[in-house]
């Protein structure tokens, strides 16, 4: 009977129904599973593009306005309903990013701006106030005796200038813009480097120059190489005598652990060497004590301090390259004649002390052909905003 | 051997079964991969952070004393410290001639030169040092009255640094032959 029953078909045309059921079923599934994605796909797709445009909508609205992010850095703004956060970075380059957010989909864009040299350097002489009473008033002070000083070229400054003694004076040439009210246009200051939302401090000071000059530093950003730098922290007073040891260097970072620490005193040169352009820098004060690069040699020694700048002179001297200090610029004693080619800045004001001599300061464009300012001044700026060209040169995803 | 239709049926379906899933599988695989290359995920960036296991201290004596002989040696670069430093023109005068003389600061081809430039006759010499002289005094004076004042004392230290460095520059620079004042040679150095 059961033989009889498995060996008959009767019933096999429900069990091909059935089969072919399932497997549309089975079909059917997969394809509503497969459609499920492509859906969810292009639900994160078109948020993701949202996303997308919300970010590079905020980048937008920082090329409209470079100062954006001045005040306050990060920023959240707000485009239609959504949020974009914008932040920036100033360092060798600015570097800008926009973030937004929007269903769990983030898209980050970021643009670079490259640096640009500051107007103060077409400036023979820029600065701040002298630390001296009444306060505010003058920028450039010459005491002396049958003494002067004469300046050539572009000349801009916070306060006045005076002279005292016995027979000084002074002259212009073109005669010097006094009084300027605006600080940015006679002092320069160091941007945010160590991103404490606070630029021009100490700690940005010794950050920016450390990155350059520590190849040992997590932060090294290897703008110059391990044989062009030189990293000496100290808080002792360090000695640079012409050395031939040092051509090729580029920078020179004297780094105290406090403001005013890690003074250096530069005797004559540092090379004695033709076509040099080399920066020192230091945490305290700069002495350089007998300047004399001849300009033939076609050389440059750039000096920037945290603390006073004092140079002095007992024979004749010559010294070209940028002079840059946080603090005040001392020209003590110079007892031969003394001429500077190139630019001296300072914060806080000139200070002149010059016996029977007559000093001159001429303008050289620190800018080389190439667009460069001298090592260590790359990214300086002279107010918040400023220091970097006002259209982006690279465009990123990341 | 009996061919067996409902086991090959069977057999059939799960095969169709098993093809199914794959085929379902595979195509979810395919959208994901598209979606990794569409989409842009969450990517943190961070800069690279060399590895420091062996933290130095770089204000410990012991990493000084090496700073000091390092870059003196590589450099002719010398580190003073505060307490050796120098409390006189003529202690200025001592401590550089031996820093010249270790370092050949004053010597070779470019330095010639430079002294070049510098020279001057035994009157205007003489003149610029007594105006040295004259400073000290005045800012020694000063440094008396407000003995704790930083600048002034700053100042001091200057003008004994000129005064060394003049004085040992008179066995290099000083000549009856000299122009008779600098000016006179400036158009040279143009």
């Amino acid at each position: 009977m059961k033989r009889t029953a498995l060996k008959n078909e009767k019933g096999a045309a429900l069990i091909m129904s059935y089969f072919v059921l399932i497997i549309f079923l089975v079909f059917t599934m997969g394809f509503a599973l497969a459609n499920t994605n492509e859906l969810k796909q292009s639900t994160m797709y078109r948020d993701s593009a949202s996303s997308f445009w919300i970010a590079e909508a905020g980048i937008n609205r920082f090329m409209q306005n470079t100062s954006l992010l001045d005040a306050q850095n990060p920023l959240t703004l707000t485009i239609g309903s959504k949020n974009v956060i914008l932040s920036k970075v100033d360092g060798a380059t600015r570097v800008v990013t926009a973030t937004s957010t929007y269903r769990g989909q983030e898209r980050s864009i970021q643009i670079e701006y490259e640096p640009t040299p500051a107007s103060i350097f077409n400036n023979t002489i820029a600065t701040g106030f002298l630390p001296i009473n009444p306060a505010n008033t003058v920028s450039m002070n010459l005491s002396g005796l049958v003494a002067g000083y004469k300046v050539t070229g572009p000349s801009k400054l916070s306060g006045n200038y005076q002279h005292n003694g016995f027979f000084t004076g002074e002259a212009f040439n073109p005669p010097a813009i006094t009084n300027v009210a605006d600080q940015t246009q006679t002092t320069i200051k160091y941007p945010d480097a160590n991103s404490s939302g606070a630029p021009d401090e100490f700690n940005d000071f010794v950050e920016f120059n450390r990155s350059r000059t520590d190849t040992a530093y997590a932060n090294y950003n290897g703008e110059y190489s391990s044989e062009e730098v030189l990293y000496i922290p100290t808080n002792d007073t360090v000695n640079i005598y012409p050395q031939t040891s040092l051509v090729g260097k580029k920078m020179i970072f004297v780094h105290g652990a406090t403001p005013g620490a890690g003074d250096v005193n530069v005797w004559f040169d540092s090379t004695w060497a033709a076509n040099q352009n080399i920066t020192i820098v230091s945490t305290g004060s700069v002495n350089y004590i007998q300047p004399l690069q001849s300009s033939s040699s076609n050389s440059k020694l750039n000096t920037i301090s945290w603390d006073n700048y004092n140079e002095g002179a007992v024979l004749l001297s010559t010294h070209s390259g940028v002079t840059y200090t946080h603090a005040s610029a001392y020209y003590g004693s110079i007892a031969s004649l003394s001429r500077t080619n190139g630019n001296v800045f300072s914060n806080n004001g000139i200070n002149l002390n010059l016996i029977a001599v007559w000093k001159e300061f001429s303008y050289s464009n620190p800018v080389d052909s190439a667009g460069n300012v001298p090592p260590g001044f790359k990214g300086l700026v002279t107010a918040p905003g400023a220091g970097y060209v006002s259209t982006p040169s690279n465009w990123k995803e990341i | 051997m009996k061919f067996n239709k409902s086991v090959f049926f069977i057999g059939i379906f799960f095969l169709v079964i098993i093809i199914s899933n794959i085929y379902i599988n595979k195509q979810l695989e395919r959208k994901d991969k598209e979606q990794a290359y569409s989409l842009k995920k969450n990517i943190v960036t961070v800069a690279p952070v060399k590895e420091n296991n062996e933290e130095v201290d770089v204000r410990s004596d012991e990493y000084q004393r090496k700073l000091r002989e390092e870059m003196s040696a590589k450099y002719g670069i010398v580190i003073t410290p505060d307490a050796q430093k120098p409390a006189s023109a003529q202690e200025w005068e001592e401590n550089l001639r031996n820093n010249f003389a270790q370092y050949n600061v004053l010597e070779g081809e470019n330095a010639e030169k430079a002294l070049k430039v510098m020279e001057t006759n035994p009157q205007d010499y003489d003149k610029q040092m007594n105006h040295i002289d004259q400073s000290i005094a005045v800012v020694s004076e000063q440094l008396k009255q407000d003995p704790f004042n930083p600048q002034i004392a700053e100042q001091l230290e200057n003008q004994y640094k000129l005064k060394a460095v003049g004085v040992i520059l008179k066995e290099k620079v000083v000549s009856p032959d000299a122009p008779a004042m600098a000016t006179e040679i400036m158009p040279e150095i143009k």
